[in-house]
């Protein structure tokens, strides 16, 4: 095995411990009561499979930024509060998050954020860990 | 082993904003569905104002811009004067044909009528150069399909290849309409893409006839798409029970509604006298039965999904899943159905610059498709 490949298959293999993803059948469907469902023809067989995003083990992790940054903002925040037009205040530089944490983990708690609330239980328990970080100063 | 690898070696080449949410395999390759932002309303329309920048409406008001690079999402500044109504809202946008240099974008939505009910509007303003909000909206055209109920305002907007606008509309609940030419409901419109009526459009001079009218006998149209390969105009609209269609939209036409349709009332029972063809109407490309309740329509033209490559692609609300039709083979009896373990609704489909196909949800998803397979 060549190197340029063997570095690319270690970067694969990292890939795959980083994303870590879980498949996972697919949920069933719920369907319209009127719409004289039934059989249809598929012209092509396509299973699918679906991702699940890791369950993160909050307990191992140290209580930086970064660890809030990369398993709570980026997984339940980004979408809205990470880059240069997002709204405020802005999730991905350190300087806003922890200069508006004590905000930040109140509209949490309150019900404000994030829009879809209230919180599953993989949110409920992002909190938690964005709760002690705070709570140990919202260190970088 | 060798699926993993490739599917992670795609995973390395997504943009920070991009999550992986499925894989599905098809043809001998596989292909992976990625989630580029959520938990917005229902996001009824999009397009691609640059490569790296998508614009969509959400039906309850409001515009906003996705920014692919960074998965930023920020809302637009004087959004156009939708009213929420039943099944109306802000509905679909589109960008002028030459929006690089004039800015103009178009939407439609639930307007109220001037009396009482609510009818279909389009209006277009002008996106500031710096992409944070528009001028003031200014309404080209006001639907006469006012109806008091909620149901059926359609719509979608094409442009062809010679700038003409297309708008399409509901019936607003009220199928014989559709079949009169001295209103609106369930037709599609040629314009000028200032609203004004092109002379040349079929019923101009017609007695009695709205010269707006480009094709009648439609449904809740939900689906137009202007083919720029083969210069055709397709309209795609939800049926009754077992009836939504996918036409062939031509000058002056007839598409039969409520005169002949595949579909049955809810429930069971006949429509009218129960016709599937009548000499003057047009038979639709495919029918489908079971209803899958669909909105908006493409073609997809591009190579880098070869499984969706000159295949009618097209968002099911009911049947929740993104559903795909031989363009060259419509009325084959097969159709495949994607994204089913998703459970969302599909709203709008869209080609990207990038050659990929997007789809949004009215759960507030957009996702991407890629083929990752050598």
């Amino acid at each position: 095995m060549s190197l340029p490949i063997r570095l690319l298959a270690l970067a694969a293999i990292g890939a795959l411990l980083a994303v870590a993803c879980t498949h996972t059948a697919p949920t069933a469907r719920v369907r319209h009561p009127a719409s004289l469902d039934g059989a249809y023809e598929a012209c092509e067989q396509i299973p699918e499979v679906m991702y699940e995003a890791p369950r993160v083990n909050y307990g191992t992790l140290t209580r930086s930024y970064a660890n809030v940054r990369d398993h709570v903002f980026k997984q339940h925040c980004s979408s809205c509060h990470f880059g240069a037009e997002a709204y405020a205040p802005r999730l991905d530089l350190y300087e806003t998050a922890s200069a508006q944490a004590g905000e930040i983990l109140r509209a949490v708690e309150g019900g404000t954020m994030p829009p879809s609330a209230p919180l599953t239980q993989r949110q409920a328990e992002a909190v938690a860990f964005l709760r002690s970080w705070v709570a140990e100063g919202a260190s970088r | 082993m060798k699926i993993i690898i490739t599917l992670l070696l795609a995973a390395l080449t997504l943009t920070a904003s991009a999550t992986p949410v499925m894989h599905f395999k098809a043809q001998g390759r596989d292909h992976v569905v990625e989630r580029l932002t959520q938990g917005h309303g229902s996001i009824w329309g999009l397009e691609f104002i640059t490569k790296d920048l998508i614009i969509f409406t959400l039906k309850e008001g409001g515009i906003k811009l996705l920014d692919l690079r960074n998965g930023a999402v920020k809302t637009l500044t004087n959004p156009p004067p939708s009213i929420s109504y039943g099944q109306g809202g802000l509905l679909d946008i589109a960008l002028h044909p030459k929006f690089d240099k004039n800015r103009w974008v178009y939407v439609t939505y639930a307007r109220r009528g001037v009396s009482n009910g609510a009818g279909t509007a389009l209006a277009r303003a002008r996106l500031d150069a710096g992409n944070t909000g528009f001028g003031p909206w200014e309404e080209i055209f006001i639907a006469k399909n006012l109806g008091s109920g909620g149901l059926h305002f359609g719509s979608r907007i094409a442009f062809d290849k010679d700038g003409y606008l297309y708008m399409s509309m509901g019936e607003r609940g009220q199928g014989e309409l559709a079949q009169k030419l001295n209103v609106h409901n369930g037709k599609v419109v040629r314009l000028f893409d200032d609203g004004r009526v092109p002379q040349d459009n079929p019923f101009v001079g017609t007695a009695g006839a709205l010269p707006e009218i480009w094709s009648y006998g439609h449904r809740n149209p939900q689906g137009l798409f202007y083919d720029r390969q083969s210069d055709k105009l397709y309209e795609q609209e939800h049926g009754p029970q077992g009836g939504d269609e996918i036409n062939l939209v031509e000058k002056g036409k007839n598409y039969g509604w409520p005169v002949i349709t595949y579909g049955e009332q809810y429930g069971g029972g006949p429509i009218g006298n129960g016709e599937t063809a009548r000499s003057g109407m047009e038979q639709p490309l495919k029918y489908f039965r079971p209803s899958i309740a669909p909105s908006g329509l493409m073609i997809y033209r591009g190579s880098k999904v070869r499984l969706f490559t000159d295949k009618f692609v097209s968002g099911s609300l009911a049947l929740q899943h993104l559903n795909l039709v031989s363009v060259d083979e419509p009325s084959r009896a097969c159709e495949d159905r994607l994204l089913v373990g998703l459970n969302d609704r599909f709203r709008d489909v869209k080609q990207g610059p990038d050659g990929l196909p997007y789809v949004s949800t009215d759960d507030g998803n957009i996702y991407r498709i890629r083929e990752v397979s050598p």
